[in-house]
């Protein structure tokens, strides 16, 4: 494993050593670049001045025949060189641009012939001509005429075309070239784009296929990429890799000494010709490549020396070691040369490596120290932070290395470390060490350096810590260390605030201040370190206020948070106490006390006084310190421990906050005053509610509770005065209507615990009456919404309780006296609050509770009482409108379960159903939706009392079981209710509505469930697709919709019914099976039901306009489904498992071909999934067949045969769309364009599988190659590129087969030899790759 | 009037088909089986890719073998020499025709009252005394061991392992633990599926060495009997019915064998698609040679064969 990890090391460094600098890579491309520009530019130049010159001489020719001389004029080219001003030439002919290819000969092939042929167009253009010449006072020669140079196939060049034959890089470098030579050009030229923007040369563009060019070009750079670097690095990995097993292999005539020289020559070549190649700018990239792997190769050739068996020449192990360092020095050193921080990190991290692997000894240790401070030293010294902040990671791990396995051994064996003082040394010496960078190096600080060197503090001091107590061995000397080594943090901190450097003083000074709060409990115990940690806290908060630094006053804060964890983990359980005064006082409770006065102090005293030096921010969360004194005394006063007036104790203290708080105008003293209620409250409820001792006759439970309840009526008032004062805002308003609730609660609470069980429910009944009418009386919405509360708590007792009392009291059950006496005030209740439905006042919309409510509306507000009117509780609120509307639904509720418990059981559900029944007729003559809505819960209800009790009923009554007649009658009142309500009244709510349709299939439902009952198993799905047949045609008759969705859930029902049953029976008759008889009858009906569907819509496909509703549009879709997916069920059950593929293709076949005919796009998907279904089948049971006989042969041909079917009815639909789409311009569905290639692939690919398995073995490449030959043919003549591209990949598949399969499964010494070999090929046609790079993509 | 002839004729068809059924359809059985049976099949082909992934060698899965195998005799009792030369004897005549030629085959008699007969990686077919006890004839014996060579044959055995060894040889103990806690869950969807084709197998293979195939029916009767299956009758309401339904996709996902009756209907439905091709099939039984355990290898008696179906 070990060797492994070292190869792939090695590998990995390699491939960094590889691919570093990707900058100079490229700016070498550019400069490659710039040089082939300037030599084009050269070869233009020369060729420019010929051609003006053989202008010149045949201008001036033609001027001696006509004109006097005219006097030429000089001007400066690009170069600077001076050229005769010339006349231009008269149009040029198209000869004239032939002339320039010839002469441009390969310039013009070249890849940045597309960049520079624009530059020699300049003299043709109108704009061409030379500025001079058109400032000539008198021209020699007329100007000539723009050229037409758009019309010019030779020259004008398209975007595509310049992509194909330059990469992005070049396009890049070569347009700016082009830009710049137009900025020097004399004149303008023709490279100026819009010349090239004419009709002919759009049209040229546009009759390039783009997506061909594109492709192409996308080819040409992956080419690039793997010639140029790819196979250079994947032969350099290779070639070490093969190596690197060479060194391990064992050979007859062949020693080690032979097999290292041979490691180190290669090594060397690799190297040398790494450095000789570099110099040469072509190379570069390769030579990089050849360079790492030949150092990797040294790397690993050197540790094979002694670590290696196979090769072990060096028996000593400190040797091994010296000698890997050389090597890993010869690395860096080597690295160093190129400035680079990431070849120079990898190889200090092979000479850490070198120690990790080696057996590391104390002293050779020292050398990670050695290595970690010329790490420092380099870094410091060339900047490379971010390698520095690695360095302690490596020394410290490389010690950790070391330390464990002794640590390990020292724990076992139960004795001291061995060498741990030097240990310890050694990791303070690092420590030291990587404190340095602190101080040194600063003057190069930039962007993210001090986050960096934060970082490496960080990585050090962790590293630091934690390797010590690790190998700790002298627990006693802790308090010593953190206290000394938190000085020396609080020293640095203090220079580093000298040298202004405000991250690391923070960072130090936190590491100190944490060392020296660690260091105390080391030595002191109990309510001592809260005592010194209060102290270096509040000096740290004095610290910070007096040198202004809110980084301290955070630490203070911190260090705060630290001792309240203290006191609140440790110091709570610290139960010891002292006298005074003849009374035991806790001593946990003076230290929370003095804890609690400091709190309190620094909130109220420090952060007050110096409120102008601190933000918002702090000053808000100072606040925190006096929330945290309020906890603190509460501890206090909880650790006294007194029990039964804890409760009270706090509250005394909570009324003591409040009033302090009301007086000094603060609200966060009342705030704390509100939560110790809270607290109070909370005791209140966990203890003193038990409390049944006699005290003067009453129990300490109505003691305690009556006087915190008779404080929190005292703290309600007292805010309650503020507020109208308008001392105290509407939050303090809120808290006190809260207390107001609680106290009432806990006279509530008091009243369960005082009076009778039975009576406890009216008792609260009563309570609620009298809490209403006074609500209503005072004006007080609190009272009110007491008054509900409290009816709902009776509500509840008399659920819990009242409904279990059957004993009779004057004849009737004490039950029925409790249940309906609250029933009836419910009622009363409802009635008087107006919740009885609408009056009957004609004209009226307005239900009579909303009159009600409408008419105290209208009271005039009780300003008289001296409430404000901000006070006046209001009637007319949204919620009040509820209660009285739930008071009537719970008297139904209460009498509905009045019913249960006095009938029988059978005839609860009829009973309910009569009920629902009146209240439905209630309902209506009140017109009260409340009283509908009641009568439809107990439908529900009576509906689930039927199905779970009356359909077990089978006691005959009248010849008839008892569950015909129950269920019968439940199901004639639901359809009575269907139709009264229809007819009844027709403006029933949207809901209502709902619940009426809901009725009809409730009734349906219940006698579909009868038919359960009364059918054997086999029959019912056939049945229920009867019956969804007879549903339909109901539905489509009288146009209900119900009834149709009636008919599709029965049909899915019948579905469902069929898979889990009939799929299942392997009963015949006479020869048939069952399972065919019955599930081909129930498919029978789907399909029925498909065709009456599809016949329904107007084109057989989605659309059902003016037939079916829109939400039924999907159904014969479904159905569909539902039946193809049955089909194929059927086919996978019945037929032998060998032909259920074959059923499937040819079932897929029929789907295609349905949906092609029909022209149902549904269908055609349906095929197209069976026949994915029967491709897997085929790959996973027909090919792995444990016994594979001839049967199954021709089943498999089958199956890939009705594939190739597919494939051919696919194309039959491309030829239909196609034709459609010429015709119609509607475009075929976009996953066909896909099917039909994955289809003929899937079909290939089993045929490849088949033959291979039945074909010989050694003809199988044949076989292959003429199944391709046969596809490629078969696309030829069908027209379809894919079966034609298939083919020749089958072909080139072949070809690699002859290659690939022979070398697997080869012996080690090939192995390396392929590997060898391997890497040496690519190597060589990577370096040729570069060599001729521009040739070979010339010829591309 | 379109669609009056067909509804005519659907109605009438209905009404015949239902009068069948109506007289055909008891005891008919309400399960999610068929679904099951897809899902396991879907998820067993999911399966076959991750143990082409990881799988062993033949020398491997023989190592591993003769640890269990050691580790199982070290624990249980050996049966007599004579019963184990018998089986010994029987198993070779039936493991002939195993697929798999890189398995040498071994045949052991535990002597346990347990019924049961298994098969460990590598060949190693364990049968227990109490289930010889059951048998009766020869042909039943080589039914069983078909069975079980045919677990060999297909690597179920082993594939219960790659996993595990694979995870080991990543991740460690806990690993290997971990993905055999997960394959085995996962497995179970489709173990029914596996315990079928080596019904399947160990028929075929039975018959190709001359054996009865109607024995193993027998012999699957009896052991019905025996043991019984989970109550499958009508339920009495659809609700209880659906429950049943999923609690018996639940039963059937952690039961590791198909039931009983339905082995034997798939017993019989691969004995007469095997014997379809004979043209005139003569079967082995072997009673006596079972009473006297004397293989039909060492002794053939002509009154032992029989022809055709029961």
């Amino acid at each position: 494993m070990a060797y492994l990890l070292l190869i792939v090391s090695v590998a990995l460094a390699w491939h960094w050593w590889a691919t570093r600098n990707r900058e100079e890579e490229l700016q070498e491309q550019l400069r490659k670049l710039k040089r082939e520009l300037g030599r084009l530019d050269a070869s233009f130049e020369s060729f420019r001045q010929e051609y003006y010159l053989r202008l010149a001489k045949a201008g001036s020719e033609a001027v001696e025949q006509s004109v006097p001389a005219a006097p030429t004029e000089v001007t400066t080219d690009s170069t600077g060189s001076q050229l005769p001003t010339l006349p231009v030439p008269e149009q040029p002919s198209r000869s004239a641009y032939g002339f320039l290819s010839q002469a441009a000969g390969a310039d013009l092939l070249s890849p940045f012939s597309g960049t520079a042929r624009p530059a020699m167009r300049a003299p043709n253009t109108p704009a061409v001509a030379p500025p001079v010449a058109q400032s000539a006072e008198a021209p020699i020669a007329e100007p000539p005429q723009p050229p037409e140079i758009a019309q010019s196939p030779v020259i004008v060049p398209s975007a595509p075309v310049q992509s194909v034959f330059s990469d992005p890089l070049t396009t890049v470098a070569a347009e700016q070239t082009v830009t710049d030579q137009a900025r020097k050009e004399p004149w303008p030229t023709a490279a100026r784009v819009p010349t090239l923007k004419t009709a002919d040369t759009d049209q040229d563009s546009s009759d390039v296929d783009l997506g061909e060019v594109t492709g192409l070009s996308f080819w040409t750079d992956l080419e690039k990429r793997l010639g140029g670097g790819l196979l250079n690095k994947i032969g350099v990995g290779v070639l070490v890799i093969g190596f690197s097993l060479l060194l391990g292999y064992t050979f007859q005539y062949l020693g080690p000494a032979g097999k290292i020289g041979i490691g180190y020559l290669v090594s060397a070549l690799l190297v040398g010709g790494g450095v000789w190649l570099e110099r040469k700018p072509v190379y570069s990239l390769y030579a990089k490549g050849l360079i790492g792997g030949g150092w990797a190769l040294a790397y690993f050739t050197t540790y094979a020396l002694h670590f290696l068996p196979a090769v072990r020449l060096v028996e000593s192990e400190w040797l091994g070691l010296i000698l890997l360092l050389a090597a890993a020095a010869g690395m860096i050193a080597h690295s160093l040369k190129y400035r680079s921080p990431v070849v120079t990190g990898l190889a200090y991290a092979l000479g850490f490596a070198t120690i990790l692997l080696s057996h590391a000894t104390l002293f050779s240790l020292t050398a990670t120290l050695l290595l970690s401070a010329s790490l420092v030293v380099i870094c410091l010294r060339l900047g490379w932070f971010h390698l520095l902040v690695a360095a302690p990671l490596a020394a410290f791990g490389c010690h950790l290395v070391w330390l464990y396995p002794r640590v390990q051994a020292a724990k076992f064996a139960g004795q001291p470390l061995e060498h741990g003082f030097w240990s310890a040394a050694l990791i303070a010496a690092y420590w030291a060490l990587f404190l340095v960078p602190n101080y040194f190096g600063r003057g190069r600080d930039s962007d993210g350096r001090p986050q960096l060197r934060l970082l490496l503090n960080l990585i050090n001091v962790g590293c630091f810590l934690g390797l010590l107590a690790y190998q700790s061995q002298y627990p006693e000397y802790r308090f010593g260390f953190f206290l000394t080594v938190g000085a020396v943090y609080i020293g640095l901190a203090a220079l580093s605030r000298r040298r202004s450097d405000l991250l690391t003083m923070r960072l130090f000074v936190t590491l100190g201040a944490g060392l020296l709060i660690a260091a105390i409990p080391t030595r002191l115990t109990g309510n001592w370190v809260a005592y010194l940690w209060l102290i270096e806290a509040e000096a740290l908060l004095v610290s910070g206020f007096l040198l202004g630094d809110w980084y301290l006053r955070l630490l203070a804060a911190a260090a705060f948070a630290l001792l309240l964890g203290r006191l609140a983990i440790v110091d709570t359980q610290d139960a010891t106490s002292f006298t005074l005064a003849g009374a035991r006082v806790c001593n946990s409770m003076i230290a929370f006390g003095v804890a609690a006065c400091a709190f309190y102090f620094n909130h109220y005293w420090l952060y007050r006084r110096f409120r102008a030096r601190i933000s918002d921010f702090e000053w808000n969360a100072s606040r925190v310190f006096s929330y945290a004194a309020a906890c603190l005394a509460v501890a206090a006063v909880y650790l006294e421990k007194p029990t039964v007036l804890l409760a009270v104790a706090w509250c005394v203290l909570a009324v003591g906050l409040v009033e302090i708080g009301l007086l000094r105008r603060d609200p966060d003293l009342r705030t704390q005053g509100y939560f110790v209620i809270l607290l109070a409250v909370g005791r209140l409820a966990q203890f003193n509610f038990s409390l049944d001792r006699d005290i003067w006759f009453v129990t300490q439970r109505f003691w305690t509770v009556a006087l915190v309840a008779g404080l929190l009526y005292f703290v309600s008032a007292q805010v309650g005065r503020a507020y109208r004062k308008q001392a105290v805002d509407d939050g303090d308003e809120t808290v006190r209507r809260v207390l107001l609730h609680i106290a009432s609660a806990l006279a509530s609470v008091l009243v369960w615990f005082e009076v009778p069980p039975a009576l406890i429910g009216p008792a609260w009944g009563a309570m609620a009456l009298v809490l209403l009418e006074l609500g209503k009386w005072r004006d007080s919405r609190d009272l009110r919404l007491q008054g509900y509360l409290i009816t709902l708590a009776g509500l509840g007792r008399l659920f819990q309780f009242n409904y279990g009392l059957g004993q009779d009291w004057h004849g009737l059950s004490i039950r029925l006296w409790t249940v309906g006496l609250f029933a009836t005030l419910l009622y009363y209740l409802a009635w008087r609050r107006g919740a009885w439905g609408r009056r009957p006042l004609a004209g009226n919309d307005m239900p009579a509770w909303e009159a009600g409510l409408a008419w105290e509306r209208g009271r005039p507000a009780r300003l008289d009482r001296g409430v404000s009117p901000r006070f006046t509780s209001e009637l007319s609120d949204t919620w009040e409108e509820i209660p009285p509307r739930a008071m009537l639904y719970f008297g139904s509720l209460l009498i509905g379960i009045l019913l249960w418990f006095e009938l029988p059981l059978v005839l609860i559900a009829p009973a309910w159903a009569v009920m629902a029944l009146v209240l439905f007729e209630l309902g209506r003559w009140r017109q009260s939706w409340d009283f509908r809505i009641q009568g439809h819960v107990i439908l529900v209800f009576g509906l689930i009392r039927l199905v779970r009790f009356n359909y077990g009923a089978e006691t005959p009554w009248l010849t008839l079981c008892l569950r015909l007649w129950t269920v019968s009658l439940f199901a004639a009142v639901l359809y009575y209710l269907y139709w009264r309500l229809r007819n009844a009244d027709p403006a029933l709510s949207e809901i209502e509505e709902i619940a009426r349709r809901l009725m009809l299939h409730a009734g349906s439902a219940l006698l579909a469930v009868l038919l359960w009952y009364e059918l054997p198993a086999l029959a019912l799905a056939p049945a229920f697709g009867f019956a969804a047949i007879l549903l339909l045609e109901l539905g489509l008759r009288y146009r209900n919709l119900d009834l149709r969705a009636q008919s599709y859930a029965t049909a899915l029902l019948a579905f469902t019914r069929f898979v889990t049953v009939n799929l299942l029976a392997e009963q015949a008759w006479n020869g048939t099976s069952l399972r065919v008889l019955s599930g081909g009858l129930v498919l029978g009906h789907i399909l029925y039901l498909f065709f009456v569907l599809r016949s329904r819509s107007t084109s057989g496909a989605r659309s059902t306009a003016g037939q079916l509703h829109r939400y039924e549009s999907r159904s014969p879709e479904i159905l569909s489904t539902l039946a193809v997916a049955g089909v194929a069920a059927l086919l996978r059950f019945e037929p032998a498992p060998a032909w259920v593929a074959a059923s499937w293709g040819a079932l897929a076949v029929v789907c295609l071909f349905s949906g092609i005919a029909w022209r149902d796009l549904h269908f055609r998907f349906l095929g197209l999934v069976v026949a994915v279904a029967t491709i897997v089948r085929t790959c996973f049971t027909n090919f792995t067949a444990p016994v594979a006989g001839p049967d199954s042969l021709a089943a498999t041909g089958v199956a890939v045969f009705s594939l190739f079917c597919c494939y051919g009815l696919l194309l039959w639909q491309r030829e239909r769309e196609s034709a459609t789409e010429r015709q119609t311009g509607v475009r075929p569905h976009r996953f066909q364009k896909y099917m039909l290639p994955a289809c003929l692939f899937a079909a290939t690919a089993l045929m490849l599988v088949l033959t291979y398995q039945r074909a010989p073995q050694n003809g199988l490449t044949l076989f292959w190659a003429s199944e391709g030959l046969l596809l490629f043919l078969a696309g030829l003549v069908a027209r379809h590129q894919a079966a034609r591209l298939l083919g020749l990949g089958l072909l080139c598949f072949c070809v690699l087969k002859l290659f690939i399969y022979d070398l697997r499964g080869l012996e080690t010494l090939a192995r390396i030899i392929s590997f060898i070999g391997l890497g040496l090929i690519l190597l060589a046609v990577s370096f040729l790759y570069t060599k001729y790079s521009a040739l070979v993509r010339r010829y591309l | 009037m379109k669609r009056t002839i067909p509804f005519i004729l659907l109605t009438l068809f209905t009404i015949g088909i239902g009068a069948i059924l109506l007289r055909h359809s008891e005891d008919s059985e309400v399960s999610m089986r068929a679904v099951g049976e897809v899902a396991g099949e879907v998820m067993q082909d999911a399966d076959k890719i991750g143990q082409r992934l990881v799988k062993i060698s033949g020398a491997e899965e023989r190592e591993i073998g003769r640890r269990v195998a050691r580790m199982v005799t070290s624990y249980e009792r050996i049966g007599p020499e004579r019963q184990r030369f018998y089986v010994r004897e029987v198993g070779k005549l039936v493991a002939r025709h195993a697929r798999r030629k890189d398995i040498g085959y071994e045949f052991e008699v535990l002597e346990s009252d347990e019924v049961n007969a298994f098969a460990l990686p590598g060949g190693h077919i364990f049968i227990t005394s109490g289930l010889l006890g059951i048998m009766t004839s020869e042909a039943e014996l080589a039914g069983v061991l078909g069975h079980e060579i045919t677990h060999v044959d297909l690597r179920h055995c082993v594939e219960r392992l790659q996993y595990s060894i694979a995870a080991r040889k990543v991740g460690g103990p806990l690993a290997e633990l971990a993905v055999a806690f997960g394959h085995d869950m996962y497995e179970r969807a489709y173990s029914e599926l596996q315990e079928t084709a080596a019904d399947e197998g160990g028929t075929v293979m039975a018959m190709h060495a001359g054996y009865d195939p109607w024995e193993t029916v027998n012999l699957m009767e009896r052991m019905g009997d025996k043991f019984g299956e989970l109550d499958r009758s009508k339920p009495s309401s659809p609700g209880r019915e659906a429950g049943q339904v999923v609690v018996g996709a639940v039963n059937d996902y952690f039961q590791t064998h198909p039931p009983f009756r339905q082995r034997i209907v798939n017993i019989e439905k691969t004995a007469r698609r095997s014997q379809s091709g004979e043209r005139s099939p003569r079967w082995y039984i072997g009673r006596v040679n079972f009473q006297t355990l004397t293989a039909r290898s060492i002794e053939e008696l002509p009154g032992e064969w029989w022809s055709g179906e029961p």
